[in-house]
């Protein structure tokens, strides 16, 4: 019986492993410093309204209640998304693949409750400076989930087709960087508006 | 051992973290607030104070960071990869259209933010694509060592997508376009503008299957010559607008229309109650 | 088709550098970080003649402060001056420094590429568009908000974007030149050995990386109050009125003292680049350099005092932080000079007829020394200098800096990037830039002093002298015209005649490895690999070791 070989290419070279997640950690930097100053924007109008005897929100329209769910979410996504890191480090994919799905789900998860929020507490964009703060606040959080999404969506599809594996996870962590970022200044958002009100 | 980069994004936070709190003292900060960040007391004024801050926390993450990876170092990376020689930490990509594609849909994106929804919507359509598009280009480039075997795979994963995509498309842009021509010249034009159109379609389609020798070349220019021929026709067409149409209400009554376009005041249809008197 | 998990197990080999292309598809399409690189700097010095002349039909109206002569209405003249200040610093200044830092800053670390070749395209394109869009606002009677309100809503909404864009796309190119400095190193380049345009480089984009994200939240809340809090304002309505005004403050902190400085930290890192190559000899206390320009940095960053977010009576610019830092500002640049002028004196003997790029790059030193000192003066409460024409001083001095040093730059690399050098009309250039830089921004500065604000006129009174100052400010604008104008004549000449004949790959007798490679380099920069790196000055180090080596062989 005849045998056919058939000569398989070269393996790609492997990257420098620091390189991309360097390159992450500076780009988030910048927007972590996004964040403190739209934040601190937030805060001091809020100061100021309240200095000058005004109310920032009515009554109600700020409850604990719905900014603490949304905050469990994305705590649990920390969760899976560390999962989905460790389960490919060590090629166990399956369960890497089921971690980022439901990194992806928490994700979508909080995109519908914010959503809801939004049009429960039925405040315009332009109503008053603290509705103005507040959609741009909020509204700058969901940006920033929906890019963490958008890069977990890239690297699940890199790693689905092969690149990602435990010899190469520089793709999933820095993915898992920006999660993790998204989720700390969602915990600063929560204790802006929810918390200190 | 510290290392050099570890030890200046240390002092950076450093900086920052005492300028954070003296800052906060002094522009109204209560005696815990500045220290506690605001948790006890008042931390002066909020946009300075949570700037210098997380100035501060960004610099020491980083700091953690860079030397959790020895600052990155050759020797580091090939320690970490366990070879005796770092690999080269970045080639010459191979050329891309898709990172100016990216750069003009988040342009056009900004515009449509400015203007209208619309292009807002196609900007970040535009943009998804790129994203696609070069995700898949950077995927094949890492695929194996051989740059023709890498093109080869991301032409048989992307190609069947693709092709429909941009034939749809090109064929809705070019319909989209003849559209705007045909409801902007006068309804006899249209008339002739429609045949024009197919009878040239259909002779250039003629001219190629008789002469199969005709140089590929000049395929592409002459349907480059008419799809911008059509695409300006469009442009110029939309921006003339429509001509004047006679809404009729809803009794079933057949359209009339007056005949030449007016620049300037058919932007908006007129309805017969306004213009039939 | 097959999917492999892993990657097959056969050796390993180099991905080839692709082929070549040329014309425009090359254009578009590369990542290749020197056409990148001269792109920037071809398109920010043509940013540069444009607005500089912008900057000398402002000088003309001020001279006149009774009345407003050149333009329609006040608001249009400051409509012009706005497109001045951010258009040269973002326009001009920062892309010309990136510019400069992306051809070269690969080449001095020993790598084949930049990283992230094709972020970094995107960057170039992001940044040219958003330019592109920010200069088109202004034409169309955008900016960033008139005393009376009167400029045209939806450019005054595309220039707030558009300058977003930019500040994104800069952003995005400093993540990767900082990302080439800290992860694309040879073996033996430890951190510390960095060549020192390389490390102001680092410094700059982790500094400008933090600016940027401060100045985009500005943008977004701009952004927000214009377009939603207020309405959809109609121009010359008090609705536009009440949100106008306010906008400028908003950004301003970005054009004045000390973080107008931030946007050139690399004139320190060229310089100290420049002259021990100009002294032959290695730079002495290198690690002093090193923190020193660490330290300008580090102090140079004010975008936390925000005077539009100054409330309860307290102004941020005048509290021991901010005071404080811009008189610490002076103490890096000292140290800098220092260091450098004990190089230059210690090699004196070698240093031959002035070039060039040594008398731009200690220029841009010695302007930017003038102006953190002047900086400093203004921080001080008594002279209540801080919303007087000395912020547009502080801000020419800095633009006039940063220019000298990318001019330096650009004269010392262009040979490395195009294989032919600069004429003396570069020196011409960076003398009337000097010139320009001084002149433009001294008078402003003491004019300052004698009570003039910033962007006056429209009936306001001059103080006696105050319009002789203008005029001499002005006369300051056109040298500094002159000066963008010359280095871009005679870079665009070096870059379309090509390598010379003769030319060098090391023409200077360089200490780094940017020098070791051909010039113009090979697409992938070097065409052999790079030997591990035992001190700052590589080059330095392979020609003292070669006596030693024909000693032994002796």
């Amino acid at each position: 019986m005849a045998t056919a070989t058939t000569e398989l290419p070269p393996a790609a070279e492997l990257p420098r492993p620091r390189t991309l997640l360097v390159g992450t950690s500076l780009a988030l930097a910048g927007v972590a410093m996004y964040f403190a100053a739209i934040m601190g924007i937030y805060a001091l109008e809020r100061q100021e309204a309240l200095r000058s005897g005004s109310e920032w929100f009515s009554p109600g329209t700020v409850q604990v209640a719905p900014g603490v769910v949304m905050w469990f979410t994305v705590l649990l996504s920390v969760v899976t998304m560390q999962w989905a890191v460790y389960a490919l480090a060590r090629n166990i994919r399956v369960q890497a693949y089921l971690a980022l799905l439901l990194t992806l789900m928490f994700g979508g998860a909080v995109i519908n409750q914010t959503s809801f929020y939004l049009t429960d507490i039925g405040l315009g964009i332009g109503e008053s400076t603290a509705s103005a703060m507040l959609f741009t606040v909020v509204g700058s959080f969901l940006a920033l989930l929906m890019v963490a999404m958008l890069a977990v969506m890239l690297t699940s599809v890199r790693a689905l087709i092969g690149q990602y594996s435990s010899q190469r996870t520089d793709g999933v962590v820095a993915a898992s960087m920006i999660w993790y970022l998204m989720v700390a200044v969602y915990t600063g958002l929560w204790l802006l508006i929810f918390v200190t009100k | 051992m510290l290392t050099t980069g570890f030890k200046s994004f240390a002092a950076w936070a450093v900086g920052f973290l005492v300028a954070a709190v003296v800052f906060g003292y002094t522009t109204g900060g209560s005696s815990l607030g500045p220290l506690s960040v605001g948790w006890k007391g008042a931390v002066g004024n909020h946009v300075g104070y949570a700037i210098l801050l997380v100035a501060a926390a960004v610099m020491a993450t980083l700091a953690g960071i860079i030397i959790a990876f020895r600052d990155a170092d050759s020797d580091a990376a090939a320690g970490y990869l366990r070879v005796a020689e770092a690999p080269i930490g970045q080639r010459l990509t191979q050329p891309s259209f898709w990172p100016l594609v990216a750069a003009f849909a988040v342009g056009v994106t900004l515009v449509g933010l400015v203007v209208t929804p619309v292009l807002f919507v196609a900007g970040l359509v535009l943009l998804t694509i790129s994203t696609i598009e070069w995700t898949m280009t950077a995927w094949a480039d890492a695929a194996t060592g051989d740059p023709e075997v890498n093109r080869a795979l991301r032409d048989r994963i992307m190609g069947p997508i693709e092709t429909p995509i941009l034939g749809f498309g090109a064929v809705g842009i070019l319909v989209l376009a003849i559209s705007r021509i045909l409801i902007a010249v006068s309804a006899e034009a249209a008339v002739w503008v429609a045949i024009g159109v197919a009878a040239l379609i259909f002779f250039t389609a003629v001219a190629i299957a008789v002469r199969p020798n005709v140089p590929r070349n000049a395929i592409v220019a002459v349907c480059l010559l008419g799809g911008i021929g059509i695409l300006a026709g469009g442009v110029i067409a939309g921006a003339v607008g429509e001509r004047d149409f006679e809404h009729h209400e809803a009794e079933g009554e057949e359209h009339s229309e007056s005949g030449d376009s007016q620049p300037g005041d058919t932007e908006e249809p007129q309805v017969e109650a306004e213009t039939s008197e | 088709m097959t999917i492999t998990e892993a990657p097959p197990e056969t050796a390993t080999v180099a991905t080839d550098a692709p082929d070549p292309a040329t014309g425009l598809y090359d254009l578009v399409t590369t990542g290749d970080h020197k056409k990148l690189g001269a792109m920037y700097i071809g398109l920010a010095l043509a940013f540069g003649a444009a607005l500089t002349v912008v900057g000398v039909v402002v000088g003309l109206e001020r001279i006149d402060l009774a009345s407003v002569d050149l333009y329609n209405a006040f608001d249009q003249f400051v409509q012009a001056w706005q497109s001045y200040a951010v258009g040269l610093v973002f326009l001009v200044v920062v892309p010309l420094l990136l510019g400069l830092a992306t051809a070269v800053v690969p080449l001095q670390v020993g790598s084949p590429a930049i990283a992230f070749p094709r972020a970094a395209a995107a960057a170039f394109w992001g940044w040219l568009i958003g330019g592109g869009l920010l200069l088109a606002s202004f034409i169309v009677d955008g900016g960033f908000g008139t005393p009376g309100g009167l400029a045209d809503p939806e450019p005054t909404v595309l220039s707030i974007v558009s300058l977003a864009m930019v500040v994104i796309s800069l952003g995005l190119a400093s993540v990767c030149v900082a990302t080439t400095v800290i992860g694309l190193r040879p073996a033996g380049m430890k951190l510390h050995r960095v060549p020192l345009f390389s490390w102001s480089m680092l410094v700059a984009s982790v500094i400008w990386l933090a600016s940027f994200g401060v100045l985009a939240a500005n943008l977004v809340w701009l952004y927000v109050q214009f377009r939603y809090q207020y309405g959809e304002p109609i121009a010359g309505t008090a609705e536009a009125t009440e949100v106008q005004p306010g906008m400028w403050a908003q950004i301003q902190w970005a054009f004045s003292g000390p973080q107008a400085f931030a946007w050139i930290i690399p004139v320190l890192g060229i310089a100290g680049e420049t002259v021990p190559v100009a002294a032959r000899l290695r730079q002495r206390s290198y690690p002093v350099l090193l923190v020193a320009i660490g330290a300008f940095g580090l102090l140079s960053f004010s975008a936390y005092a925000q005077p539009a977010f100054s409330r309860g009576g307290l102004q941020v610019t005048e509290q021991a932080v901010f005071v404080g830092q811009s008189f610490l500002l002076i103490l890096p640049v000292l140290v800098v000079f220092g260091a450098l002028a004990d190089s230059l004196r210690i090699g004196a003997r070698d240093v031959g007829a002035p070039r060039s790029w040594l008398v731009a790059s200690v220029l841009g030193v010695l302007v930017l020394l003038v102006g953190v000192v002047l900086t400093a003066v203004r921080a001080v409460d008594d002279f209540a200098l801080v919303g007087t024409s000395a912020d547009s001083g502080t801000l020419h001095l800095a633009i006039g800096a940063g220019l000298l040093g990318a001019a330096g730059g650009l004269a010392f690399w262009t040979p490395k990037l195009v294989g032919r050098q600069l004429t003396p009309l570069t020196m011409v250039g960076a003398l009337a830039l000097a010139g320009g830089a001084l002149a433009g921004g001294g008078p402003d500065f003491i004019s300052g002093l004698l009570d003039q604000p910033f962007l006056a006129g429209d009936g306001y009174i001059a103080d006696d002298g105050v319009e002789a100052l203008n005029l001499l400010s002005m006369i300051g604008s056109v040298l500094l015209a002159v000066g963008v104008i010359a280095v871009l004549v005679d870079v665009v000449g070096a870059s379309v005649r090509g390598r010379a004949d003769d030319a060098a790959d090391d023409p200077w007798g360089g200490h780094t490895l940017e020098w070791a490679t051909s010039s113009p380099p090979p697409p992938s920069n070097f065409s052999a690999p790079v030997a591990p790196v035992r001190s700052e000055c590589p080059l330095l180090d392979a020609t003292e070791s070669e006596p030693d080596d024909d000693q032994e062989e002796s």
